[in-house]
Parts: structure tokens; C-alpha cells; sequence
């Protein structure tokens, strides 16, 4: 079963002779429990793509279905409450909270919404990304690659219907690149969360199941 | 270091928004510096120009013979400026149809306006046929009439024998001089021995070594008597207060006001001043962290770096400064020329710039500068390079951002960040909440003084009090007269028996009266005569039978407080005194009364006696009138028809005087509190826009996580609840302490209650919320709209 439908998306940036078209009518599907790594050079589009999808953006043209629902004609609040409850976002720069600690940022999204904070699930999270002894730590007292774990956990914590990573491994070195794709890749495998991750790196790209390629906002590739 | 004062002057331009909140602030300091300086300053020469006005442009008069003058005039330490002749005092008979006596004075070519006298119609005299007489000789001759004057030196007017005059003279009334001096005419041209030499100092600052040296003796100023004869002249007056203004002698009571009001005021700018630059400046410093660390990380040295923000801030000084000083004298103006109209007739205001004085307020805007920027300069310079580049000022640690444990069940995720933003810069946090608690306790502190000095000037005032006094009434019949006249409300004669006083023992005093009168023990009282009519009013008010008492002294005793004040009981015996102390009679107390003949005109005796008039003609007691009229001014009209001798007072324009002086008091007090809660303003302005922009990436963060519109805006309200909640805490209780003391200060007679002002209380509340929502609203409206993904991408470039 496809959770996500793209259809004839677009996405145009500046107007008149600035006009610069992000995405021309790009469509496809995803199924649920895939993990889809969407590849091309820098400023094809893969990225903008992405945050349509996550509701941090809004296209020009086409629709998009996640998980039934076309999103693109939610309000600002309804949109706000799905990237809260449908969607998890990493991005390359772990945009965590500086004056929140490990914990407090993991479950931003939880309290947000109002809900009660499943220990269980956190606890489970923070053992799973070794945060064990970094729970209470602010994101200045960690690594890069301790806060993009963060930034993982957070993305998990409410078992989303999609995680979506632009370049997760961007700011990272190799070593740190690894862990967090293997731990992506577990996380796919093990609890069936579906996964789409941008990237430039075919390295990183061939860890998961479907390869979509793109160039100059079409795509032209998707194996 | 070119390029460096380049990349200064470079970012103060790209970032204006920022570098107008400094100048602002810079502004509005030198402004309020520069203000309160020409206030001072004007202050003094208005009282400078008021004492010269009223009392004349000299410092000394001498008492000297002819051949005197050219001594005088040799002197170099003195300039005559007038020349004044006792040409003797002749008879003249008032309009009461008494005799009494002119003083009769010449003056050579100089204005007599020099020595204070002030031509209210007509001219000076310019020959020795005319004379300017004082104003209450209008009321037997007029302008342009000719009279003839028999005029000379003499004695006691009970002398008969005595050779009265020595020269008869008929003059020609050209001008009429204000009533400052009574029964004085005076010509010019005439020339005699008899001569007071009005002189200047040359050098104020050295008067007494002048004065010492002019009348060769050490002559004392605080301890003298006029007409002393123990130097070289007599010293007729020496004008203290002109050379104590004149030379800032700190011993004048008017001058230590206004320094001491001047120096703390100042200390209260310089203190929100360097607070608020200080933290624009903290605030550019956090922006520029980065560039800084890379300057250093290319080559630059930490003394480079200090000499960059030294070079901000002289760059916006030199831009700033000057504008506050033109703003500060605009200011100072129309504070002035409104305290002019307020004050009109009654006290003078001279507008005064002086160079010293915008030098003063230049140095200390500059000084304020200076304090402000040497925190961040040092931090700048001292911050490593690598530190400087990763972070933005801020130094988070899980124990700085501790947050109580109420906050996040109250408040939920929302209040949490709100808090938490809070502490992220205390530096900042606790300089906006010192801005606020100033700015708070200055208004309550403020507009207490201001009402507890209203509430003194006006309990003195009171609405049932009597607005109009009169003195010298010849007799009973003109007081008859004065009774029957329209728009009396409230009536009091208080006849004061002359020459006789009744004792009270020292020991007949209570606890209460010694405490209340530290201990001061009046023993001998006045003793107030009541005509017939009005001495059974009395009775009857008392509910008494005046058969009954009117043999003794019916003695009121009560206090403010309604206590007693001394032990006295009905048929105790009081001596009665002469004017030698001698015991000349005694009356029994027949009544203890609780109600006062005064009190119907608001005239309260706390100790007073009240005999019936009958035993007594009209010569042996003192009459003055108070009376509670309609409409005090038409009131004196009548009065001064009946009798024009009559000295009266007008208590209503005293009234208006005294308010016309409170409302000046406020005019200066609230221009003083909004400029200063301007800066507090802009403070709170530079802070929370800066922390607002600093926050664009994690507002950005929280919507991309899910944080709706509603929630967000929440969050920012919260922040400002908390801003507001801590500084209002602390300011409304400083500010309560503040109202407290000027009530126990003002509150020397213990009549008034402490009034909490909780109107006041409110209104700083409103206001204090109202303006963090405004700003904070402004702040976040441009970033409320931003694309969230662009926001968090910009960030991270």
C-alpha cells in the first residue's frame, strides 16, 4: 500500500526573468516500509522536494498524499500538526533547540501535541541511539554526530507515517555518516518505519531499497 | 587599523536597525544629561534674576560721607552702581486721616531699577522738581498731581518741640514705584551728605577679602548687624543671597536643591543610561562575535579588536551626542517657557545655556559611553578565536537554563522555551528587568512624592479653610461694616488681647503634646476676646450657658489627633503675664471645650482661650479677620472700599501660587520620568528584537516540528509574562517603600493616612505589559511569515 502519492508536483522560486522552476510536474509513489533515497547534483530539486513532502513548504502545483491525506490543502495549523504527528524531519544541520537537553528535545513533537510522554518508547530510543549518559545534556555539550542521533530520536519519537532526512550525513565525517545511515537502515528494517532520504553521496544512497534520481527539478530515474 | 574603523563604520551601516536603537539610546541619555543641566542652570539664574529684580544688582551698601566717594570710586575690588541720598522724611496724612511719615530719597543719572525699585506707572524722575512715589501713597495722591513736601531730619513724632522741618518743596508726581517699598518717594538732583553707596564686587568669588579690605576689619557676613560702626563705613546691607547664588556658595539652601536634585538626578540618567547602552552595545558584540573570531583567527589582536568597539562607540558618540544636547536644550525650553506661564507674575524663569554646562553634559554622555562599552570591548578582545567563530555570545549550561519546577505543568512546552529564553543571556535578562524595575520604581516613587506634595499643599489650602486674612482694622465700627458685606461663607474675628499672655505650666503638659512637639514646652498663650454676639454663638455651639462660664477662660485643648494636650481642669486658676513677665491678673478655666472658635474657617489652635470681650476697649486687643469668602479677589474689592488702609491677604492666590508651584513640580518631575522610561523603552526594544532575530532559526525549528501559529504566539506571550512578572514584582515593592517614606516625610503632622496607590500600581502594570506585547509583537510580526525552510537554511549558511 503506497503512503505517499506525489502527483504533477511543482515548485517555482523568484518570479518573471528570476523565475527558477525547483520541481516540473514530478509524480510518484511510495509504499509503506520503504526506504527511498532520492539522489541528484546540487540544486536539482531533491531537497525542495523533500520539504513539500514535510509539510515545511507549499508547491505551485500537483498534490501530495500521505497516507491518504492530500496535504496540500491543509491550513497552516492542520500542516503544523501533521509535521508534528505524520512526520519526522532530520535535516543536515540537526536543528535541535540549544536551550533544550537531550530529552526535552526528543520529545518536543509529543508535548506539542499535548500527549503524555510514552517513557517506555523514550527510554527505549535514547538505549537504541546511545544518548544513555547524554540525557540531560544540552546540544552544545555534544558531538555532531550525538545530535544528529538526537535529531533522529526526535523524528522517531512519535512513530510518524514517514521520516524524512535531507543530507543527514552532510555535516558529519565518515565514521559518524555510517552510523547514522546504519542506524536509519535498522530503523527501517526493524520497526517498518518508512524512510526517504535526500542525498548527493551515492554511498550513503546505497543503503537503501530504491534509488530515485533526479536532475534540474524532473525525474528521470527511479530504480 | 583603517580597514578595521572600515569594517566599523561597514557593519553600523548594513545593520541600521541596530545602530539606530544605539543611537537612540545615546540620544536620549545626552538628552536627558543636557537637560537637567540647563534646568539647573536656569534655575539659578532665574534665581538670580528674581533676587536682582526684586532685590537689586548689588552686593553691598555702605553708609558714607561726600569725601568718601572718591575713595570708593579708587577702589579696585568695588564698582558703585548707585548713589543713593537720605534727603530727610516729611508728614503726610494717610486716608485714614492719620499722620504718618515719607521717606524722602535723591539719586543722581544711574536707573533706580539697579537697587530694585520697579517703576509700575508713569516714569523716573529726571529733574530735581519731580518725584516717583511708592504704591500705596496712590491712595492719597496721583500721577501728575504737584504736592508740597515740608521735609528734614527729625526725632520722635511725640516730640513737639522737636524742629521739624527744615525745607518746604512742591514736587510733581511723574511715577508710581511697586508697594516693595512703603512710603518712599524719591527725586533726583539733590545732593547731600547724607549718602548710601550701593557697590559691586569685582570678583564675587573673593567678597570677604574685598569687604575686609574695603572696611578694614575682619568683618563677619553670617554674624552681622546693619549699621554696625566698628569699620572704616557702616554697613547698611549686604545682599547674602545674590553673592551665595552669584559665587555657588552650597551653604544657600536654594542652590544645595538644585545641585543636590541636579547631581542625583544625573546619577539616575547615568545609571539607565549605562544600563541601556551597555546592553546595545552587548548586543552588536553578540552579532559580531563571529566576524571578530575570524578577524583574530586572520591576524588580528585582542588590543585591535577592544580598539574596534571603542571605535563604535565613538563613532555613534560623536553622531549621537550632539543631536541629544540640541534635543536636550529643546527640551529643557518648552519645560521652561510652560514653568513660565505656570508661574507668570509670581517668579521669573531665565532659560540659560551655558558652555560649561553642555561641556558637563558632553563629558558625562561620554562617560556613560565609555562605562558601557568597556565590558564588551574587554569581552571582544579576551574571547578566543575559535569560540568567537562557533558561538553567538550566549553560554548555556543545564544549570543556567534551570527552570522552576511549576513551569512546565502550568505553562506546558510553551512556557518551558519561554523561560529558558530568559535565561539564555542573563546579562540580558537582567538588564531589561532592571530597566523595567527602574522605570517602575520611578513612576510609583515619582507620583508619590508628587501626590503626598499636593496633599500637603492642599491639607495647608483646604476647602474649608479661610481664603482670605485681614489686618490693621481700625475698630469695631469698620468691622461691623466688613460682617455685613455680601459673600462671607464662614466668619472668624480673633481679637488678641495685646501686651497679655496666660500661663501654663510646664508640668500641666501631656506625654502626647511633648512627643508631638519634640519636647519643645510653649508655657504662655494668647487669649482670644469674643464679642457678645459671637461669644454666645460660641456657647451655644458648645451647648453651655454663657451665665455660666463667661467669669473665667473657656479653654480649647485638643490636638490633630483629637488628644489633649495638657491636663487642665475646669476650675483650675492660670496666671495672666504683662510683656515683662510680671503676674498682673488670673482667671479660672470655667470650660474645657472640644471645639475651637477657628475651626468653622479652618483656623485650629491646638491650645487655645477665649475670654468674653466686654471687659475691654478696642485699643487694649490686636483684631485680624479670617473669613471664608465666595470669591476672595471681589471680596478684598469690597473690603478695600470700605478701608483701603486695611492690610489683607489674599490666601487664594497664595493658593494658586502654591499650586501654579506644585504643577511646575510635576511638569519637571514626568518630562524627567518619560525620557527616562524612553530609554527603558528603547532598551527593551534593542533586546527583545535582537533576541527575537537571534531566535529566527529555532522559531523556525519549533513550526517545522509541529508548533502551530497559536501555540507560537503563546509561547511569545509567555515570555512576556514573565519579563514583565519579575520586574514588576520588584519594582511595585521598591516603588511602595519609595511612597512610604515621602508619606512618613510629608507626614510630619501625623494627620494624613498612608494611601497605598494602587491606581497607580495598575496603571504601571498595564502599561509595563502593554508596551513588552507591543514590542514583541512588532519583533516577531516580520519573522511570523518567513518560509520556515528558508529560515533554517539561511541560518546554517
Amino acid at each position: 500500500m503506497n503512503i505517499l502519492t506525489v502527483d504533477n508536483l511543482s515548485k517555482i522560486y523568484g518570479k518573471d526573468d528570476n523565475e527558477v522552476k525547483a520541481l516540473d510536474h514530478v509524480s510518484f509513489t511510495i509504499a509503506r516500509g520503504e526506504f527511498v533515497a532520492i539522489i541528484g547534483p546540487s540544486g536539482c530539486g531533491k531537497s525542495t522536494l523533500l520539504h513539500l513532502i514535510g509539510g515545511v513548504d507549499r508547491p505551485n502545483g500537483g498534490s501530495i498524499r500521505v497516507d491518504g491525506k492530500d496535504i496540500c490543502m491543509l491550513s497552516d495549523d492542520e500542516l503544523a500538526v501533521f509535521r508534528r504527528r505524520q512526520v519526522g524531519l532530520i535535516y543536515q544541520f540537526y536543528n535541535l533547540i540549544p536551550i533544550l537537553n537531550v530529552e526535552e528535545n526528543i520529545t518536543l513533537p509529543v508535548k506539542l501535541d499535548n500527549r503524555q510522554v510514552n517513557k517506555d518508547l523514550l527510554d527505549k530510543l535514547i538505549r537504541y541511539l546511545k544518548l544513555d549518559n547524554r540525557r540531560h545534556h544540552l546540544p552544545n555539550e555534544l558531538s555532531g554526530g550525538q545530535q544528529q542521533r538526537v535529531s533522529i530520536a526526535r523524528a522517531l519519537m512519535t512513530r510518524p507515517a514517514i521520516i524524512l532526512a535531507d543530507e543527514p550525513t552532510g555535516n558529519l565525517d565518515s565514521k559518524a555518516s555510517e552510523e547514522i545511515v546504519t542506524l536509519l537502515k535498522n530503523t527501517n528494517r526493524l520497526l517498518k518505519q518508512t524512510i526517504i532520504m535526500v542525498t548527493h553521496d551515492f554511498e550513503v544512497a546505497k543503503y537503501a531499497d530504491r534509488l530515485i534520481k533526479m536532475n534540474d527539478g524532473k525525474i528521470f530515474e527511479a530504480s | 587599523m583603517k580597514i578595521l574603523h572600515e569594517l566599523v563604520i561597514k557593519d553600523l551601516k548594513l545593520n541600521r536597525k541596530r545602530t539606530l536603537g544605539t543611537v537612540v539610546a545615546i540620544i536620549l541619555a545626552s538628552a536627558l544629561l543636557c537637560g537637567v543641566i540647563t534646568v539647573a542652570v536656569s534655575a539659578r539664574e532665574s534665581l538670580i534674576s528674581n533676587n536682582i529684580q526684586y532685590g537689586g544688582n548689588y552686593h553691598l551698601s555702605l553708609a558714607i560721607d561726600e569725601g568718601d566717594i572718591e575713595t570708593i570710586e579708587a577702589n579696585r575690588d568695588v564698582k558703585a552702581v548707585f548713589y543713593r541720598y537720605k534727603l530727610g522724611m516729611a508728614p503726610y496724612i494717610n486716608s485714614r486721616g492719620e499722620e504718618e511719615t515719607i521717606i524722602l530719597l535723591s539719586y543722581e543719572a544711574e536707573d533706580p531699577a539697579v537697587i530694585g525699585y520697579k517703576i509700575i506707572d508713569g516714569r523716573w524722575a529726571k529733574n530735581d522738581n519731580e518725584i516717583v512715589i511708592s504704591e500705596n501713597l496712590t491712595k492719597v495722591y496721583e500721577l501728575g498731581q504737584k504736592i508740597t513736601l515740608n521735609y528734614g531730619d527729625y526725632g520722635s513724632l511725640d516730640d513737639a518741640n522737636e524742629e521739624r522741618y527744615l525745607k518746604a518743596e512742591t514736587f510733581e508726581i511723574v511715577g508710581v514705584m511697586d508697594n516693595s517699598m512703603h512710603n518712599i518717594v524719591i527725586t533726583t538732583g539733590h545732593i547731600n551728605d547724607n549718602i548710601e553707596v550701593f557697590l559691586r564686587f569685582n570678583d564675587p568669588w573673593h567678597y570677604r577679602e574685598s569687604l575686609n579690605e574695603l572696611l578694614g576689619m575682619e568683618f563677619d557676613p553670617d554674624n552681622y548687624y546693619l549699621n554696625e560702626d566698628e569699620g572704616r563705613y557702616t554697613v547698611e546691607m549686604l545682599n547674602k543671597d545674590l553673592l551665595r547664588l552669584e559665587v555657588f556658595d552650597f551653604s544657600y539652601v536654594y542652590l544645595q536643591l538644585i545641585i543636590s536634585s541636579a547631581l542625583a538626578v544625573s546619577a539616575i540618567i547615568v545609571l539607565a543610561g549605562v544600563i541601556c547602552i551597555r546592553n546595545s552595545f552587548m548586543i552588536s558584540l553578540s552579532d559580531k562575535i563571529k566576524t571578530y573570531g575570524i578577524l583574530k583567527s586572520v591576524g588580528a589582536t585582542n588590543k585591535q579588536i577592544g580598539q574596534m568597539v571603542k571605535y563604535e562607540g565613538l563613532i555613534l558618540g560623536v553622531f549621537g551626542i550632539p543631536l541629544g544636547l540640541i534635543l536636550g536644550n529643546l527640551g529643557a525650553l518648552v519645560i521652561l517657557l510652560i514653568t513660565r506661564e505656570l508661574l507668570k507674575g509670581r517668579f521669573d524663569i531665565v532659560f540659560q545655556v551655558s558652555v560649561s554646562g553642555l561641556i558637563v553634559a558632553a563629558v558625562l554622555a561620554a562617560l556613560t559611553i565609555a562605562l558601557s562599552l568597556r565590558k564588551a570591548a574587554k569581552v571582544a578582545a579576551k574571547t578566543s578565536p575559535i569560540a568567537n567563530i562557533l558561538q553567538n555570545g550566549e553560554e548555556l549550561s543545564a544549570r543556567t537554563l534551570k527552570i522552576p519546577r511549576f513551569i512546565e505543568p502550568i505553562f506546558k512546552t510553551g512556557g518551558v522555551i519561554a523561560y529558558k529564553n530568559l535565561k539564555r543571556n542573563r546579562r540580558r535578562y537582567r538588564s531589561t528587568v532592571i530597566s523595567i524595575t527602574i522605570s517602575v520604581l520611578l513612576f510609583l516613587g515619582m507620583s508619590s512624592f508628587v501626590y503626598e506634595v499636593t496633599r500637603d499643599v492642599k491639607s495647608n489650602m483646604g476647602t474649608d479653610r479661610y481664603n482670605v486674612s485681614l489686618y490693621d482694622i481700625p475698630d469695631e465700627e469698620t468691622l461691623t461694616e466688613i460682617k455685613k458685606l455680601d459673600g462671607i461663607e464662614e466668619i472668624y474675628v480673633g481679637r488678641e488681647l495685646s501686651g497679655r499672655r496666660i500661663v501654663v505650666e510646664a508640668e500641666r503638659m501631656t506625654a502626647g503634646y511633648l512627643e508631638d512637639m519634640d519636647n519643645y514646652v510653649r508655657t504662655d498663650y494668647s487669649i482670644d476676646l469674643l464679642a457678645d454676639d459671637e461669644y454666645d454663638a460660641y456657647c451655644k455651639e458648645l451647648n453651655i450657658d454663657p451665665d455660666t462660664v463667661k467669669d473665667g477662660v473657656i479653654l480649647f485643648d485638643k490636638n490633630a489627633g483629637a488628644k489633649r494636650n495638657t491636663d487642665l481642669k475646669i476650675g483650675d486658676k492660670l496666671n495672666v503675664i504683662d510683656g515683662d513677665a510680671n503676674i498682673v491678673d488670673s482667671y479660672e478655666i470655667t470650660y474645657i471645650a472640644d471645639i475651637g472658635c477657628g475651626d468653622k474657617v479652618g483656623l485650629h489652635y491646638n491650645i487655645a482661650f477665649y475670654l468674653p470681650s466686654d471687659k475691654y476697649n478696642s485699643d487694649d486687643y490686636y483684631t485680624s479677620v479670617f473669613i471664608k469668602a465666595e470669591d476672595p479677589d471681589a471680596f478684598i474689592g469690597e473690603v478695600e472700599k470700605i478701608d483701603d488702609m486695611i492690610r489683607y491677604y489674599n490666601d487664594a492666590e497664595y493658593n494658586r501660587q502654591q499650586m501654579a508651584m506644585v504643577y511646575a513640580v510635576d511638569l519637571f518631575m514626568y518630562s524627567f520620568l518619560t525620557v527616562i522610561t524612553l530609554i527603558a523603552v528603547t532598551n527593551l526594544f534593542n533586546t527583545i528584537t535582537n533576541n527575537v532575530n537571534n531566535q529566527q532559526r529555532e522559531y523556525a525549528v519549533l513550526k517545522s516540528v509541529g508548533m502551530t501559529r497559536r501555540e507560537f504566539g503563546r509561547m511569545i506571550n509567555l515570555e512576556v509574562l514573565f519579563y514583565g512578572v519579575k520586574s514588576l514584582f520588584i519594582g511595585i515593592v521598591l516603588g511602595i517603600a519609595a511612597s512610604v517614606c515621602f508619606w512618613q516625610i510629608f507626614n510630619y503632622s501625623g494627620t494624613h493616612a498612608y494611601v497605598l496607590p494602587i491606581g497607580n500600581i495598575v496603571l504601571v502594570v498595564i502599561f509595563v505589559f502593554l508596551i513588552l506585547f507591543i514590542i514583541m509583537r512588532y519583533s516577531i510580526s516580520r519573522i511570523e511569515r518567513q518560509n520556515i525552510i528558508e529560515t533554517i537554511r539561511n541560518d546554517s549558511v
